[in-house]
């Protein structure tokens, strides 16, 4: 058995009523990365029972979907693709749609789901909420692996905005967080929240450029088209991955500013109803 | 060691607030306008006001807990020990008051938060400890000893949902018992697993502590913390009722608790008086005692139902006692320990004495006896002393004192009763001064885990109504052949 230091020379923990505004302890849960890395591994492991079988259900909603599409497009002979070929610009879309929907979703559902351990065991609180845009993540680069065929075929190519992804990943993922951290508290508060979440992700998947391009918008409709965040985050991932569109600067920027202020809304309100919630789970 | 408590708490509390009110002032009812406000809550900001749905589960604990120290925390259910535990291990906030906890601190609330049933044994050791704080690196330097812990070696490649729940909680406490925090906070989870299982755990705990590390323990089970602690906390409807040494606390717990009737004092002396509780003044002096012995309270209820009758035509009218000659009268009886201290409960490696108070009006032959009834309830023997000497037991008038003793090692856990009488053998048939059928109760509780009693090396629960410490001798022996 190891021997173990005094007291007095160990780091103290203080134990006080949850008060005051805060963003959370970032530090705490960068010592934690495991266990974030570990949470969302069990979300990943409660949801496929083998990768091989994963991977197909990772991919057939956004294909089916292009599919349909398609098909949709074919039939009205609507003019839908906003300068590339309709399949990969439609397909793109949705696998990012359903990657932020799915994780919004599963974001302010989180800490519900993970009643069992957060009532058990102390962890930054966080990591839960955390836990569900990392696993979803897999899905992602699984579409994006897809994509990659479906590109050669229309002889697609990224241009140099490609550097720019990880930046538009990085923006989708302040907003998931953000988003999903305040319906998570507003959650807590009334069941109703959830309801509204859900039917604005399911109209936002019509109300964002997914399933067609935007230019065919008459120009009144656009001001307030683009007021969705989503719109900008769309178009700017479409634009770092197929080198004919032209990078939305300043609807991403838009998206940015609002992803970064949806997140410190979010994590004040979390922190904020956390110990509430602590005590009704 | 430092002079530093490992924990330090000060002034906490913990407010529940009961029903549906408080959190909804961010409903749609509400921010819609139709909603009735509630009086205190701006949206969102806690309720400050006092309202008669709170429920404060803690209320102002304060307490110190130093390194090495392994304290045991009881009270009924409900009582706020939880709450307590739950609000260390940061599971949940406190309303008021602030905690200082100076190291590392693993609380098994549950055993096997967190497991994955899809995984395997060896994932979820990961799992399970990389959720109590332990790096990848540090599992896997402990891994193999966790896994030789468990016993499951066969298995641990194979996912859990096949395990039974024996094997699970094997799993879990194995990973437990390798994480050497500071501090463990345990909840009652030590009552799982096998005996052998058990015990591994027990001397597991044992060595922990004697690193200097500290452990808490919640349980309502008396004997659990009588056998794994040194300090006891006693909390009761959120408030620390008592707090110190284990035998004291426990004494304080079982005679508030339990109701046990310890001691009986006769009604028909002056005065009448009983009382289940222990008092700390003391029949050191036998004959000085006898006065002091009618001033405690009444509790005729206890009293009533201690006493059955067995023979009708000597019941008197109040139906109390039913055998009181005028020749000797019982003054008193109770439950003693060894330094003639009264008590409701003993461990059963210690001595314990039944001492019965009578009055002899004339002079005569007076045999004491007790009778020990099981915690089943059946009677398993009949006491009474061992001088041959009529004259023994030949005594003028006045005050006497008779003390059984029942030695160490001999009881078994649970609530035992006593009977008590006063005969002359020397007549026929027998002349009966008095007899109180179950008169005393007793309540045997585990020793420590550290001492050495009849218990030995196994971990609890003996059955049988009594539990001796026989002399065992054990030695090597040649083989005989039979012809």
């Amino acid at each position: 058995m190891k021997d173990i230091k005094p007291a007095a020379q160990r780091p103290e923990i203080h134990i006080r009523p949850a008060r005051g505004i805060g963003f959370g302890d970032f530090a705490e849960i960068f010592r934690n990365r495991r266990l974030l890395l570990g949470m969302a591994r069990r979300r990943l492991d409660s949801r496929f029972n083998n990768l091989y079988l994963g991977f197909f259900w990772a991919t057939a909603r956004p294909l089916l979907m292009t599919l349909v599409f398609v098909f949709i497009k074919k039939l009205s002979e609507a003019k839908m693709g906003g300068g590339i070929p309709y399949p990969a610009y439609l397909f793109s879309g949705l696998v990012l749609w359903f990657y932020l929907a799915g994780s919004i979703t599963q974001t302010a559902a989180a800490l519900e789901r993970d009643a069992g351990l957060v009532q058990k065991i102390y962890f930054p609180r966080l990591i839960s909420p955390m836990s569900p845009m990392l696993a979803n993540l897999v899905d992602l680069m699984i579409g994006i692996i897809i994509l990659i065929p479906i590109m050669i075929y229309f002889k697609l190519w990224p241009g140099w905005e490609i550097i720019l992804l990880p930046l538009v990943l990085a923006q989708i993922m302040a907003m998931i967080l953000g988003v999903g951290l305040v319906f998570a508290a507003l959650n807590l508060i009334s069941r109703d929240w959830s309801q509204l979440l859900g039917l604005m992700l399911y109209i936002g998947l019509f109300m964002s450029p997914v399933i067609y391009s935007v230019e065919r918008l008459p120009a009144t409709v656009q001001r307030v088209y683009f007021f969705n965040p989503a719109a900008g985050t769309l178009m700017a991932m479409r634009a770092s991955l197929f080198e004919p569109l032209d990078f939305p600067w300043g609807l991403w920027s838009y998206s940015v500013g609002f992803s970064l202020g949806v997140l410190l809304l979010g994590l004040a309100m979390f922190r904020r109803v956390e110990h509430k919630l602590l005590d009704e789970l | 060691m430092s002079n530093k408590p490992v924990i330090e708490i000060r002034g906490l509390s913990k407010r529940y607030t009961l029903g549906a009110s408080g959190a909804n002032s961010w409903s749609f009812k509400n921010l819609l306008g139709r909603g009735e406000r509630l009086p205190t809550g701006s949206p969102g900001k806690p309720d400050t006001v006092e309202n008669a749905q709170d429920l404060w589960a803690l209320k102002d604990i304060n307490l110190d807990i130093y390194e090495g120290e392994r304290i045991g925390i009881v009270g009924r259910n409900g009582a706020g020990k939880s709450t307590l535990l739950k609000i260390l291990s940061r599971v949940i906030y406190p309303t008021e008051g602030e905690a200082v906890i100076r190291g590392r601190v693993t609380s098994l609330l549950e055993v096997g938060t967190g497991f994955n049933s899809n995984a395997t044994g060896r994932q979820n050791i990961y799992l399970n400890a990389s959720l109590h704080g332990l790096t990848h690196a540090e599992i896997d330097a402990r891994i193999d000893e966790i896994i030789e812990f468990s016993e499951i070696k066969r298995f641990i490649n194979t996912p859990i949902k096949h395990y039974s729940s024996g094997m699970r909680a094997r799993l879990a406490f194995s990973v437990a018992a390798h994480l050497d925090p500071d501090i463990l906070m345990l909840d009652e989870v030590l009552s799982v697993g096998d005996m052998a299982f058990q015990q591994k755990c027990l001397v597991r705990m044992k060595e922990v502590t004697k690193a200097g590390r500290t452990l808490i323990f919640v349980s309502h089970s008396m004997d659990s913390v009588q056998r794994f602690c040194d300090r006891c906390v006693w909390i009761d409807s959120g408030r620390i009722r008592a707090s110190g040494y284990v035998s004291d606390v426990t004494e304080k717990y079982i005679s508030a608790t339990m109701n046990l009737q310890s001691s009986y004092v006769a009604h028909n002396s002056e005065g009448v008086h009983e009382d289940s509780k222990p008092e700390s003044e003391l029949a050191s002096e036998p004959d000085k005692s006898f006065g002091n012995a009618t001033e405690s309270q009444v509790n005729q209820g206890q009293t009533q139902s201690a006493v059955t009758s067995q023979e009708p035509e000597s019941n008197k009218p109040d139906g109390d006692l039913e055998f009181q000659s005028g020749q000797a009268t019982l003054r008193s009886a109770f439950i003693i320990d060894k330094c003639k201290k009264k008590i409701v409960c003993t461990a059963i490696n210690q001595v314990v004495g039944v001492a019965i108070q009578f009055k002899i009006g004339q002079r005569g032959i007076y045999v004491p006896s007790i009778a020990l009834h099981s915690p089943y309830g059946e009677l398993i023997f009949w006491s009474v002393p061992s001088k041959l000497e009529l004259d023994d037991y030949r005594k003028n008038p006045g005050l006497y004192e008779a003390i059984a003793w029942i030695p160490e090692n001999f009881l078994n856990v649970g609530t035992y009763e006593v009977s008590i009488s006063l005969v002359d053998p020397s007549k026929s048939p027998f002349e009966r001064f008095f007899y109180i059928e179950k008169a005393l109760q007793l309540q045997a509780m585990e020793s420590k885990a550290t001492e050495k009693s009849s218990r030995g090396i196994f971990p609890r629960d003996f059955p049988g109504s009594l539990r001796p410490a026989l002399d065992w001798d054990i030695h090597p022996r040649e083989w005989e052949s039979s012809k």
